[in-house]
């Protein structure tokens, strides 16, 4: 089905070229992007499975995006839907008025073969049928655990599974057909910590019981609440997850070739240009899209800029921009994977437990509130820590809640911050100094 | 203008309609069928070029279904036909079967509703495809030139939605409703960039159709709200961080729709009552004091708002709520599902994304109303900081060296309704003088519960055109609203303005 819509959609595009429209415009060239996805969701609200606002859901759905190169560097781009055969002359029609002129406009990718990366998971294919129940079972466990392991009663989860077939091609040829299987599941325990498992596989039983120990623990925790005992400069531990939402939220998003080149990312092209020192020396940023079976991976692009694994930043110099290839052609630089995944390499001590050693006493960011709201541009943050724990002399005392602000971009530029491995999370837990307030 | 006889897109679908009709009687289940036809145009101009103009549209369906006993299953399909529609009921069914098996939640609510059919179709002056794209480039591109030419530290991206969103709801009971959420924006963000400095700031017009870039009303208000946002990104280059503490503020109204909505309307919304700081043992605490006397909450939708939305997503018409009314608590927004459990009545509140997913109580345009506002004379795009600051100490507002900050431009917020955490931050901040001071933007971080008491005054009449998306559950959705101008908080001890160490 999905194969019959790409070559049909590849004929009726590739009759059209070198055809010049009543537009005036001359097909020169297409690309595709294509997803059949077919997907199941079971969820968990008020520690009830399967009520009106989470009832047992399947999804199927055949979408994705079309870009056409006219003459004269015109382009257009539209998204691609089921429906798009059948009503080809509406499309067509509405292409060519939304087409628009780029002088940058990106060239096609020539046939090649990008690297094959496992991420399939063909017990996905059952669950999806119904043929196997997995997703109940697994929430049902989910809430066992936390109720009798842990007493937490409270409970809200969800678990989907997809399967995905991709289709990625393009005029010159270059044709990738691959699946994919991305799974996701979430726990949350009396509205205070959650924690997700995401990969392209279905969990491990280990996997599993690290979602309940880690929610259960850190909940119990949090559900002990004390005072503020202190404000002012103080060393507050970003938790992994968080660690990722700021290098995310305050980093990835600086590092946007867009951005970049239009002098809307607190990075100059010319930074790059320099390779500029801008953290500090043992810091690097990596995107890597090959890791077999993990969330982040793929094949290649939506362009078919193949996956794999550079370094955005090195030794803390700016080493190249996240780059399509409409802004590699306008920066004169290389087109980049896109980061699926990103990864923070920088020396670690070897746990959460080894950084609380390190200080006299600390705050243990494990959520924030208003990331989202942060201007990235200037790396300067003002958040409320809702949960946090105190930690004194590598005791946790309690759960805090407290306001927190800085400057993010200072505190990887800085020798005395410090990093702990996770051994379930790609990115590690990172002390600094920041303000902090009741 | 386009009017309640017109025929839509998704009125071509009766045969579906009555397909599903029949496959749930023959299964003996009652549904929520919910077709979606949408389709969209975003133009991105970034500093004079064309960075992108693309094209999207959503034809699909989703079927909520619920057995006899009150288990329910969901299956949604691009594919819209009888024999789709069949097949998804059928499926659906079954994992309402599943759901049973693995002792799932059940729910009734739907077969006590009364069979609903009504057309409500937004006039619109001018509808999607109106205009042509070529023109819709040039007037873009020659807003965002004539921003960028303000100052060379600038770099201005300007873009423009267009949507055409027509949605039709049928249920078992003979319920069939149509009805259009037309929305569209234009959007400037402004990023300022000098040395190792960098700010960014937003100005936007919102709207349901192509006025926001034709009308000249709508035009001239977005210029002087963006000339405002492109000084201000300027300006923050050199501005310093307030220090963290609690303090008298005066909040715009962009500022005051995010305390309504992030404060307020999610804790108000009945399918998280359970755990709400609003509900106690699951029920609304209705006629309780949560608010300063001066203060009203509500919710509804408005013809012309970017979040208008007439009826819900299970066909029941939305209503026009008073969620606080002189500080009482008086009502929820309330879903069909919810509703009861919460001791409220429903009011038409489920929302969804698309027709992919299953409905939650949302906000539609949600504004706060304070009694005996103090008039101001200008339009609130013309008012400065230093003009605020006469304002105040016209009306005794403000005392001769008091230290009164002023919160300006709202970029987004987050809250946890079952603690009452909740933050929204602020593009700069002002400390009122006669030569106001500029601050980097910081987090004002508040408690439910107390927020709304701080409220001691309102200035100038209502604007209610704030705007942006509510991302509740994973689910994006349009929110509006606003209040009078500026609204005056007293200092409290429950709320923060983040920022450095004291």
């Amino acid at each position: 089905m999905t194969e019959k819509f790409a070559d049909e959609l590849a004929a009726v595009l590739d009759k059209q070229l070198g055809r010049v429209q009543p537009s005036g415009l001359e097909l020169r060239g297409w690309r595709f992007d294509l997803h059949d996805l077919r997907l199941l969701e079971v969820g968990i609200k008020n520690s009830r499975l399967g009520g009106p606002y989470t009832s047992p859901s399947y999804k199927e759905d055949l979408g994705g995006e079309v870009f056409l190169h006219w003459n004269n560097n015109r382009y257009s781009s539209g998204k691609l839907d089921r429906h798009v055969l059948q009503e080809f002359a509406t499309h067509w029609d509405l292409w060519q008025r939304t087409a628009y002129t780029d002088e940058d406009g990106p060239e096609l990718a020539e046939p090649y073969n990008p690297p094959e990366i496992p991420l399939e998971d063909a017990g996905v294919y059952p669950i999806i049928q119904g043929e196997n129940r997995l997703p109940f079972t697994v929430l049902a466990q989910l809430q066992q655990g936390l109720v009798e392991q842990y007493g937490l009663h409270k409970m809200d989860a969800r678990f989907k599974v997809t399967a995905d077939r991709r289709i990625v091609r393009n005029s010159l040829g270059f044709a990738v057909d691959y699946r994919q299987t991305p799974v996701q599941i979430f726990a949350e325990a009396e509205d205070t910590f959650g924690e997700a498992f995401a990969e392209k596989r279905l969990p491990k039983p280990e996997e599993i019981s690290h979602l309940i120990n880690y929610v259960g623990e850190v909940t119990n925790y949090l559900r002990q609440e004390i005072t503020l005992p202190a404000t002012g400069r103080l060393p507050i531990i970003l938790a992994p997850a968080v660690t990722e939402a700021f290098l995310a939220q305050f980093l990835l998003h600086n590092l946007q070739g867009s951005l970049v080149a239009n002098r809307q990312s607190a990075f100059a092209i010319g930074d790059f240009q320099e390779k500029r020192q801008v953290f500090r020396p043992d810091l690097a940023l990596v995107v890597d899209g090959t890791r077999p079976m993990r969330a982040g991976s793929y094949r290649c692009t939506a362009e078919g800029v193949a996956t794999g694994r550079i370094e955005l930043i090195r030794g803390g110099r700016l080493q190249t921009p996240i780059l399509s290839r409409k802004y590699a052609k306008r920066l004169g630089m290389v087109p980049t994977p896109v980061p699926g995944a990103f990864l923070l390499e920088v020396p670690m001590v070897e746990s959460l437990e080894a950084l609380y050693a390190r200080v006299p006493r600390c705050l243990v960011v494990h959520s924030v509130l208003g990331l989202h709201t942060q201007d990235a541009s200037s790396g300067i943050f003002s958040l409320t820590a809702d949960q946090c724990l105190w930690v004194e002399s590598g005791e946790i005392k309690g759960k805090v809640k407290a306001v927190i602000a800085g400057n993010f971009f200072a505190a990887l530029a800085s020798k005395e911050t410090l990093f702990a491995k996770s051994a379930w999370d790609d990115n590690p837990a990172c002390l600094f100094v920041a303000d902090v307030a009741k | 203008m386009r009017g309640l006889t017109e025929r839509l897109r998704v009125d071509v679908h009766n045969d579906v309609v009555e397909r599903a009709r029949r496959v749930a009687a023959e299964l003996n289940c009652g549904y929520i069928l919910r077709l979606q036809d949408k389709k969209e145009t975003l133009v991105n101009i970034n500093n004079g070029r064309t960075e992108e103009i693309a094209t999207g549209s959503l034809v699909g369906m989703g079927v909520q279904v619920f057995t006899a006993e009150g288990f329910s299953g969901f299956a949604s399909s691009d594919l819209v036909s009888a024999q789709a529609v069949e097949d998804l009921l059928k499926r659906a069914f079954t994992l309402a079967r599943y759901a049973k098996e693995a002792g799932g939640e059940m729910s009734r609510a739907l077969f006590g509703l009364a069979p609903h059919q009504e057309r409500r179709i937004l006039p619109l002056r001018y509808p999607y495809g109106s205009l042509g794209l070529d023109r819709v480039e040039q007037e873009l591109g020659a807003i965002n030139k004539e921003l960028q030419s303000l100052d060379q530290r600038l770099s201005v991206r300007t873009i423009h939605r267009l949507v055409d969103e027509e949605w039709r709801i049928a249920r078992h009971d003979g319920t069939d409703v149509v009805f259009n959420t037309p929305r569209a924006f234009v959007y400037n963000t402004f990023t300022a960039k000098e040395g190792q400095e960098t700010a960014t700031t937003f100005a936007n017009i919102p709207g349901s159709d192509l006025a926001v870039l034709l009308d000249p009303e709508f035009r001239q208000r977005l210029m002087k709200r963006s000339r405002k946002a492109a000084q201000l990104a300027v300006a923050l280059l050199s501005a310093g961080r307030i220090k963290s503490g609690h303090y008298k503020l005066v909040i715009d109204y962009p500022l005051a729709k995010g305390l309504a909505h992030e404060a307020f309307g999610h804790a108000a919304e009945t399918d998280g009552m359970e755990t709400s700081i609003l509900g106690r043992n699951g029920r609304m605490r209705v006629g309780e004091q949560v608010a300063s006397s001066i203060v009203s909450i509500i919710d509804g939708p408005v013809e012309g708002d970017y979040a208008y939305q007439p009826i819900s997503a299970n066909g029941i018409p939305r209503e026009t709520v008073t969620i606080v009314e002189n500080g009482v608590l008086k009502a929820g927004l309330a879903d069909l599902f919810s509703a009861e459990a919460a001791g409220v009545p429903v009011t038409g509140a489920g929302r969804v994304e698309s027709c992919h997913h299953l409905p939650l109580a949302r906000m539609t345009n949600i504004r706060i109303q304070v009694a005996n506002p103090y008039p101001v004379e200008k339009p609130f795009e013309d008012l400065t900081p230093a003009d605020l600051y006469e304002l105040l100490r016209k009306y005794n507002l403000m005392e001769p060296g008091e230290e009164v900050l002023y919160l300006s431009g709202f970029q987004g917020g987050q809250v946890n309704p079952a603690f009452g955490n909740f933050v929204f931050n602020c593009s700069g901040i002002y400390r009122l003088g006669e030569k106001p001071v500029l601050y980097r933007g910081a987090i004002f971080s508040g408690q439910i519960l107390s927020a709304l008491q701080a409220v001691i005054a309102g200035l100038g009449p209502i604007q209610i055109d704030a705007m942006g998306t509510c991302g509740k559950l994973f689910q994006g959705v349009p929110s509006s609203g606003g209040s009078h101008y500026f609204l005056v908080l007293k200092a409290d001890e429950e709320i923060t303005i983040g920022g450095e160490a004291q």
